[in-house]
């Protein structure tokens, strides 16, 4: 259930399996469900823990699964493909969390492990979380790419998409208009396209 | 709508939750923009393919079980049509099918649930207005939903298996079942719910040709999420109907 490394492994065939298997969870198999935690449990698992607390993370991890057996209609593949739904899926569960996490622990985000223990320095060109968010990729390539982008495309990439902010908190601590911060997530995103090797 | 707005809009464009003007405009826009058409598509790709490269951690193992558990206690929600308009994919290519109303029927019916699989298109139509009902059910966040199994077996996808809906503020009850197959030479398939320790009789389940039986009953009994069992027998037909004789067949029983 492993991937090989290498984004390039991520073929045709990986997603035929993928669309099939969504195909019979759209039919009520929850085996195939059973299928698709298999594959994805692990890295959905990944991310969350570079956010939150494994408590939460655990529970997240059960919330974001069952939200994919409930809204797998809301997918249209036309659209993009399932790993594009299901991370942005991912993400709208944890931001949708985090809130109602943190009144009830009465805790900043800050304080929350992994997140941003070092936002004092994440003005600067470099910090050692986005190390530590980028040592989350297992494909050298990839890694490679996002070394490539300018520094604060790369920060707001890191950051809000795998480091547990989003655009809004990145802003406020940047002091920075969100629409700012947005525009460098979209230049970011654009730049690694062209940077990754073409998708089958 | 302008290619800023548009930007806005992608995760929720992805996530199919716009409806209605917002959709149209969008849709308006991304046919008639290719720079945002591309980039839409794009930005959400690269996102999936970092997420593909994240090395993953291990969960503890209990969690999967307990995914599964929950997930059998919930409806799935139905594709809606306000939402399922013609795709737009044509720069990253894709398909760009235009979905006939009987088509786009048959496309609810058939990732609504296995049940709907064995129709022929023609009796789409007829059962449209019960199709419906099915769809608002199971939309509905207060619907409460019971999957109904095989006692004791495996889960298997061959097997026979049913759904009863019921809203807590509404008189209808409806049960679905798939897979089935026709009922033993004399009997029938009946359907029964359990409340405040009283058993209740819902009504007889019919099987059509391809093994799918749909049983819509009225009742004022809005006492729904109080059931603590559902379940089908298999009993004489024309028995009386004060309560079950035979074994359980499919049930679902509150833990
Ligand atoms: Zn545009």
């Amino acid at each position: 259930m492993e991937l090989p490394a290498g984004i390039s492994s991520i073929n045709s065939q990986e997603q035929k399996i993928v669309e099939e298997l969504v195909r019979r969870v759209r039919l009520g198999e929850t085996e195939a469900l059973g299928a698709l935690y298999d594959r994805y449990s692990g890295r959905v698992y990944a991310f969350l823990l570079r956010a939150v607390q494994r408590e939460l993370a655990e529970e997240l991890l059960q919330d974001v699964f069952v939200a994919l057996w409930q809204k797998v209609n809301l997918y249209y593949p036309e659209r993009g493909s399932f790993n594009a739904w299901f991370f942005t899926l991912v993400r709208h569960r944890l931001y949708d969390a985090l809130p109602k996490y943190q009144k009830h622990q009465s805790e900043d985000l800050l304080s929350v492990p992994g997140v941003v223990e070092s936002v004092s320095e994440m003005t600067g060109d470099r910090t050692d979380l986005e190390d530590q968010v980028l040592r989350l990729f297992r494909d050298e390539e990839l890694r490679r790419a996002v070394n490539h982008l300018p520094p604060d495309q790369r920060q707001t990439i890191l950051m809000t998409y795998f480091g547990g902010l989003s655009h809004r908190e990145l802003a406020e601590k940047l002091n920075l208009p969100v629409s700012t911060i947005k525009g460098r997530a979209r230049l970011g995103l654009q730049r690694l396209r062209q940077l990754l090797p073409e998708q089958s | 709508m302008n290619c800023y707005e548009v930007a806005e809009l992608e995760e929720s464009y992805l996530l199919g939750q716009l409806k209605g003007e917002e959709m149209n405009h969008l849709e308006r826009h991304l046919k008639a923009c290719l720079s945002c058409a591309k980039k839409l598509s794009g930005y959400q790709e690269v996102l999936g393919i970092m997420f593909s490269s994240l090395k993953p951690a291990v969960p503890a193992a209990h969690l999967r079980q307990a995914v599964l558990n929950q997930v059998a206690q919930v409806a799935q929600e139905p594709i809606s049509l306000d939402s399922r308009r013609k795709p737009f994919r044509r720069v990253m290519g894709g398909i760009g099918r235009v979905l006939s109303p009987v088509a786009a029927v048959m496309v609810i019916g058939l990732t609504m649930s296995t049940l709907f699989l064995g129709w022929q298109l023609q009796e789409i139509n007829a059962r449209q207005a019960q199709l419906q009902e099915v769809v608002d059910l199971a939309a509905s966040p207060v619907s409460l939903v019971w999957p109904l199994t095989e006692p004791g077996v495996p889960f298997n996808p061959g097997a026979p298996r049913a759904r009863m809906y019921a809203r807590p503020d509404s008189d209808l009850y409806l049960l679905t079942a798939t897979q089935l197959k026709p009922a033993p030479q004399g009997q029938v398939y009946r359907a029964w719910y359990t409340i405040d320790k009283t058993v209740d009789y819902l009504g007889d389940l019919e099987p059509d040709q391809g093994g799918n039986a749909v049983l819509k009953v009225s009742s004022p009994d809005h006492r729904a999420a109080n059931i603590t069992a559902c379940f089908i027998t298999k009993e004489k037909a024309g028995s009386p109907i004060d309560q079950p004789s035979g074994p359980q067949f499919l049930a679902w029983n509150k833990a």
